[in-house]
């Protein structure tokens, strides 16, 4: 479980983020949504420690992230999976070097070990004959399914997922996002989503939190998100004309 | 996992560089023996300074100084170009997420692997441009192969060997550690990773350039 409390960021006088409280549970699909600019990445990289906020804490199982010493910073990190947006494949490496990385740093395991891990991670993400290929030889579901091995490679408690459908045809996305769904029940881990895809809300949001121009504007599940009355959140919701046809159909 | 990544640039930065070393260096040591017998021609001087000014000179300033611009070109870019890269795809904020130091794990082993292996680059390259010169000015009838081996060994101290060792170390420190810099701390895409490139490559030559000034002046003087 993660806690943020009170988490306010600002960039000079400009602020980004003002006193979010939210709770990403364990065992379930956290998604942070909202528009361009919202501020969905500062929260996403305040939590993973890649910037400090101004105020505030981040409570990873009741300890905070921001008061802990290097080593327990750095011991933690193992702990988190993370999906970038563009995949953040390491470029000079295969898809066997990329899985394994965080391995060979970090475990004692022998070169037996780690290879059936890479095999299991990328059995487990469905991906099979691209062990020896480099990442400009995937297509863009490859390349995420890819980033999802490797992120789950060392077994994390954590997994963030930064825009996982960005630049993916609708029904690749869709099983990408059954991907996270799966992997989020079946390790029992703390999956937190950053998207701005309404079918991926409607499809895995167990529990969400929409930001608007750096506030929290609602919280919720998939189901109460299509009955809610919040207008910067209906705005956001039914801004494509796709949208607007399905609530129209509804009512 | 470090070792073997210390292993991996010395062949990425170190041998790779061979080839350009050894080439520059024959064609070095050729030049300087023809322009040398060229200017000392007329009787006056001994010709056997030939071989001598030729070991001097290259020991003293062409081998470390002009291999160490050489290596900025082609090593220093390279390395800012690639960490820029790593920077702008995510793929430095990737490891560091993971829990490893980027700057220990991408720059540490750069930097150890050129200290290292920048003194027996100028070794090879020392003695690459004395073998050039002594094929261009024997084979140019410039001097005599007795005349020049002379001038090479006459009046020979170790102390321009190390001082050439340890401008090599110095040097080698600059190539890696300013391009890293400027690559480790790009921001921005394609267009910035370039100019940073060029930047990098600038500033390690001005910096090797004031460095082997300081240096001349505090072991030679």
């Amino acid at each position: 479980m993660i806690e943020i409390k009170n988490l306010s960021k600002s960039f000079g006088e400009r602020p980004v983020l003002n006193d979010i409280n939210f709770t990403f549970e364990k065992g379930k699909n956290n998604l942070i949504i909202g528009a361009s600019g919202s501020g969905k990445t500062t929260i996403t990289k305040c939590i993973v420690g890649l910037q400090e906020p101004n105020t505030g804490i981040v409570n990873y199982d009741g300890k905070n992230f921001w008061e802990m010493d290097r080593k327990e910073k750095a011991a933690l990190r193992q702990s988190i999976g993370f999906l970038f947006q563009g995949g953040a494949l390491f470029d000079s490496m295969t898809v066997e070097e990329n899985v394994k990385f965080a391995l060979r740093v970090f475990s004692n395991q022998t070169q037996k070990e780690m290879n059936d891990r890479v095999d299991f991670c990328l059995e487990r993400v469905n991906l099979h004959g691209v062990k020896a290929l480099f990442p400009d030889e995937l297509s863009g579901g490859m390349k995420k399914r890819v980033g999802i091995a490797r992120a789950i490679s060392m077994q994390p408690k954590y997994l963030f997922c930064d825009e996982p459908n960005s630049g993916l045809d609708p029904q690749t996305s869709v099983v990408i996002d059954q991907l996270i769904s799966e992997i989020t029940y079946e390790y029992d881990i703390t999956t937190v989503v950053i998207t701005h895809d309404m079918n991926s809300v409607l499809e895995i949001g167990d529990n969400i939190m929409f930001l608007h121009n750096g506030d929290k504007c609602w919280d919720g599940s998939r189901k109460d998100i299509l009955q809610t009355q919040n207008k910067e959140l209906t705005d956001f919701i039914y801004a494509s004309n796709f949208m607007k046809t399905i609530r129209e159909k509804a009512n | 996992m470090f070792r073997q990544n210390i292993l991996d640039e010395m062949v990425t930065l170190g041998v790779s560089s061979l080839p350009i070393v050894a080439i520059i260096s024959f064609f070095m040591g050729a030049v300087i023996t023809i322009q040398t017998a060229s200017n000392t021609g007329g009787g006056l001087i001994p010709l056997y300074t030939v071989g001598f000014a030729v070991r001097e000179s290259v020991i003293l300033e062409f081998s470390p100084t002009i291999v160490a611009l050489i290596l900025v070109g082609k090593i220093g870019s390279s390395i800012s170009s690639q960490l820029g890269t790593m920077r702008v795809t995510e793929q430095i904020d990737a490891i560091e997420i993971m829990g490893v130091n980027s700057a220990s794990f991408l720059v540490q082993p750069k930097i150890i692997a050129l200290v290292l292996l920048n003194p027996i680059l100028i070794t090879l390259s020392i003695f690459l441009s004395i073998g050039g010169g002594f094929i261009a000015g024997v084979s140019s009838g410039a001097i005599t192969p007795y005349d020049y081996d002379y001038g090479v060994q006459y009046e020979f101290e170790a102390f321009d060997y190390y001082y050439s060792m340890i401008k090599s170390l110095v040097f080698g420190f600059i190539i890696t550690s300013v391009p890293a810099y400027f690559g480790y701390y790009v921001k921005g895409g394609s267009v910035e990773v370039a100019k940073a490139s060029t930047t990098a490559v600038v500033q390690s030559s001005i910096i090797i350039l004031a460095i082997n000034y300081v240096l001349t002046q505090l072991l030679l003087l």
